[in-house]
């Protein structure tokens, strides 16, 4: 696995198709944290600095971070459909690699994606931390600390179906551009044809959900918050947000969305002529 | 006995309709310099595509090294598969370091064999800014890293100049010199018959022949043969049943004699015969004029 790795980053780092991606990633998701600190949201009970105070905190930077998922997608998307055009799969299958070991390679390289994207958000979320929260609130970290793992989860899961799009396509523009339209507006009208009991269990929906807003409503009442699925009334999770269903069970289901993604990438990688 | 290195048994494969190879066989010992012939289509690069296990094929198999398939025979090969393949916005340099981590072999051969393809110069220089004969080069300095028992080449002098092709009909030469099995598919075939020992033809997807380069010649030998009287001369050797094909050209005739007949034995017969010859001389037939009258047949 270490060897494999080291291929792809030395694949990677001289690459233009990363660097500015990733930058983007970085620099937005900074900016856009920054801006939210400064906002004032003038709501009667509501303190916006309430957002940057934990446990809240976790909420706010993993959903922030969830914004630019997108753009580890397209990552993704451009390293393996490169593999097709310059013909490098065929050429890496030539001087010895495995299609299993392709296959191995890229998920190796979506986990430290989706590691290094975790590593950022924990390190900006302390930053932000440290200008927001007394004694008292730090006490509280670990009450939502599930919430970084949770956003692992979802940056993995959109790079698994990126990763299934673009073996499928092998086109880089036709893999992103389906990948977006999927993503809106195709799936939001297809859910649009099923009862609640089953949107919920829809791909992008279920990923989507891994991160939700801060729950404004609850922050602001700090009273226990109450959901409806299907006319039944949930207890939801005190002090984080309205989950449509339960966060244990949402993270279950995209960890099955994973499996299924993969297991159609290696399926397609293992029978795909190169 | 020589060890046999590949091994193909009843290869075939279709793209959809098209029939690209039609139960297909063949053996490579060690230490042969083996030609690959055919025309465009006729499955040279399917052939090499399936031993490498880029595609599949539809049935039969192969074996390298008298193993079963697995990835460590395929780091004993070295392999050019129609055109080179590389990241262009990496250099020679660092696209060769890549290869030398696939075939888990130590960077410090780089540096011999961009010597010996003449790339040391450049080996910095992006990928994408070299010519097609330069890349092709590189693809030869892939294939020899690591110093590969064999070497599986696809119409390696593909977009080169002529000084290009003497230079990798030479590398092509030392590596055979040193013992190397080498697999060699083109359709060039002045340039199969110059490095190859044996050669395989093939045909819409059928192997149409196969063996020795130098038995594959002699084994279609002409004779020339001229005297003052050469009507009678033709006559007299077609009614003799000892030639395959007698044809008259230009102050002469020019025979094709069946085995195990040949020159002297047609000199003797003539004489016999009451026939005094002029001239008496071997013409060998060049691969090219072989492979030729095999594809017309």
């Amino acid at each position: 696995m270490k060897r494999l790795l080291e291929i792809e980053f030395l694949k990677l780092f001289t690459y233009a198709g990363f660097w500015v991606p990733a930058s983007f990633w970085a620099v937005l998701y900074v900016f856009c944290l920054f801006i939210s600190t400064q906002i004032n949201i003038n709501f009667p009970g509501l303190d916006s600095k309430t957002f940057f105070i934990f446990p809240n905190l976790w909420n706010t930077t993993t959903w922030l971070a969830s914004w630019f998922n997108l753009l580890l997608a397209i990552m993704i998307m451009i390293f393996i459909c490169n593999e097709f055009s310059f013909r490098t799969f065929r050429q890496h299958v030539i001087d010895g690699l495995s299609r299993n070991e392709l296959f191995l390679a890229k998920v190796a390289l979506m986990l430290v994606f989706a590691v290094a994207g975790v590593a950022f958000v924990i390190i900006l979320t302390f930053v932000t931390g440290l200008f927001f929260n007394t004694s008292e609130t730090w006490s509280q970290l670990f009450d939502t600390l599930y919430l970084p793992v949770v956003y692992f989860v979802q940056a993995f899961a959109y790079m698994s179906l990126a990763m299934m799009i673009s073996l499928l396509l092998k086109n880089t523009a036709i893999s992103i551009i389906t990948f977006i339209l999927y993503f809106f507006p195709i799936e939001p009208i297809i859910r649009n044809f099923f009862p609640d009991k089953i949107l919920f269990f829809f791909p992008m929906k279920v990923i989507s959900n891994l991160t939700p807003a801060p729950d404004v409503f609850h922050i602001s009442t700090q009273t226990q918050f109450y959901t409806t699925i299907n006319g039944q009334v949930t207890n939801s999770e005190p002090a984080v947000v309205p989950f449509n269903i339960p966060l244990w069970e949402n993270t279950l289901v995209a960890l099955g969305y994973i499996a299924i993604f993969l297991t159609i990438s290696w399926y397609v990688l293992k029978k795909k002529k190169l | 006995m020589t060890a046999e290195i590949l091994h193909i048994e009843n290869i075939s494969k279709h793209y959809g309709a098209v029939e690209a190879l039609n139960n297909l066989s063949l053996s490579v010992s060690g230490g042969q310099v083996f030609g690959i012939l055919g025309p465009n289509g006729s499955g040279k690069t399917t052939t090499l595509s399936i031993v490498m296990g880029i595609i599949y094929p539809d049935c039969g198999n192969y074996l390298w090294f008298n193993n079963t398939q697995n990835n460590n025979n395929k780091k004993r090969i070295g392999s050019l598969i129609e055109s080179p393949n590389f990241y262009p916005y990496l250099t020679a340099q660092q696209n060769l370091t890549i290869t030398a981590k696939i075939k888990e072999i130590s960077s410090s051969d780089i540096e011999r064999v961009l010597k010996i393809t003449g790339l040391y110069e450049r080996r910095n220089y992006r990928f994408d800014s070299f010519s097609l004969g330069m890349k092709q080069r590189l693809a030869l300095a892939a294939v020899l890293l690591g110093d590969p028992e064999v070497l599986v080449l696809d119409e390696p002098a593909n977009g080169l100049d002529p000084q290009g092709i003497a230079d990798i009909r030479e590398i092509i030469r030392n590596q055979a010199t040193l013992g190397k099995t080498i697999i060699l598919a083109s359709h060039i075939l002045d340039e199969v018959e110059k490095v190859c020992t044996h050669v395989a033809i093939l045909k819409k997807g059928k192997l149409i022949k196969s063996g020795k380069v130098h038995e594959l010649l002699s084994a279609n030998e002409q004779i020339f043969l001229s005297s003052d009287r050469n009507t009678e001369l033709f006559e007299f050797l077609v009614r003799a049943g000892v030639c395959k094909n007698v044809t008259t050209i230009e102050k002469g005739i020019l025979v094709e004699v069946q085995q195990p007949f040949d020159s002297s034995y047609i000199n003797k017969l003539a004489f016999e015969n009451g026939f005094m010859l002029n001239t008496i001389e071997t013409r060998t037939q060049s691969l090219e004029e072989q492979f030729l009258k095999l594809m017309k047949k």
